[in-house]
């Protein structure tokens, strides 16, 4: 048994599934957001989160995929553990990094969105 | 088998598979900024629609072709302090290029999406003031028989 074949299978896996679970969390709680930034118009806004739900997906999907190629050789189950271990976290910490600066873009585009309106 | 051919041979149907799936994406979800972006002139939206469409493939499967071509890399060896060209003998070494070749055609495709929704957004921005102010030809033009 070739522990890197075995190694590479559970990093896209796991990275498979934590993509996937994120994108449909992001899609389904920044609607409102998007509904709000486009003043109402619902099916303008669901297309541009379908567009940016997409986006997502193969932006994510393709940076893991491309990452997979950077490895040393695998001889035994633990440093298997040790290499996947350092792989996932760092690429789900990447994610979350990600995702909070995207909760912060929008609260500045909303408070900005207010000022303009005030403003008005 | 040789593995380079097995590795063509996955890697072309998944780029035709994740190009079609863009394309639709782009097909079902542009055709509301389109129809904002020329006034609600539904026909010409359709048109225009597809023929983006078209234009995506061409330019998403060529790009995928020309991208097709697996050499594998040069590589110094410390040891015998000489070049020697890396081979694609087993499945390891086939998944590490593959996912590299693989990888890197989805990331662009993920680009030109973001690409086409920022262009579509400003044309939809530009094209917005003119839904509200209605155009009225001047009447002196008709009278003076231009």
């Amino acid at each position: 048994m070739n522990y890197n074949i075995l190694t590479y299978a559970l990093y896209f896996i796991v990275l498979l599934f934590v993509v996937l679970y994120v994108g449909h969390t992001l899609y389904k709680n920044g609607r409102p957001f998007l509904v709000n930034t486009f003043s109402g118009n619902e099916t303008l806004a669901d297309a541009v989160n379908k567009f940016l739900l997409a986006g997502y997906y193969l932006t994510n999907i393709g940076y893991t995929i491309v990452a997979l190629k950077i490895w040393e050789h695998v001889p035994s189950p633990i440093v298997m553990l040790n290499v996947l271990s350092l792989k996932v976290g760092a690429i789900v910490i990447t994610l979350g990094i990600m995702h909070f600066l995207n909760i912060i873009s929008l609260v500045l585009i909303g408070k900005n969105r207010k000022k303009h309106i005030t403003n008005q | 088998m040789d593995y380079i051919v097995l590795a063509y041979s996955i890697y072309l149907p998944i780029a035709v598979a994740l190009t079609i799936w863009v394309a639709r994406t782009l097909h079902t979800n542009g055709k509301v900024f389109l129809v904002d972006i020329f006034h609600g002139q539904n026909e010409l939206a359709i048109s225009v629609n597809k023929l983006l469409q078209v234009g995506f493939y061409l330019i998403s499967l060529g790009f995928a072709i020309i991208k097709l071509e697996i050499n594998p890399r040069w590589e110094y060896d410390q040891v015998t302090g000489q070049n020697f060209q890396e081979q694609i003998n087993n499945s390891q070494s086939m998944i590490e290029e593959l996912s590299y070749k693989l990888g890197s055609f989805i990331l662009i495709l993920g680009l030109m999406l973001f690409i086409n929704l920022f262009l579509l957004l400003i044309l939809r921005s530009g094209s917005k003031p003119r839904t509200q102010t209605s155009y009225t030809p001047p009447q002196n033009l008709v009278a003076k028989g231009v």
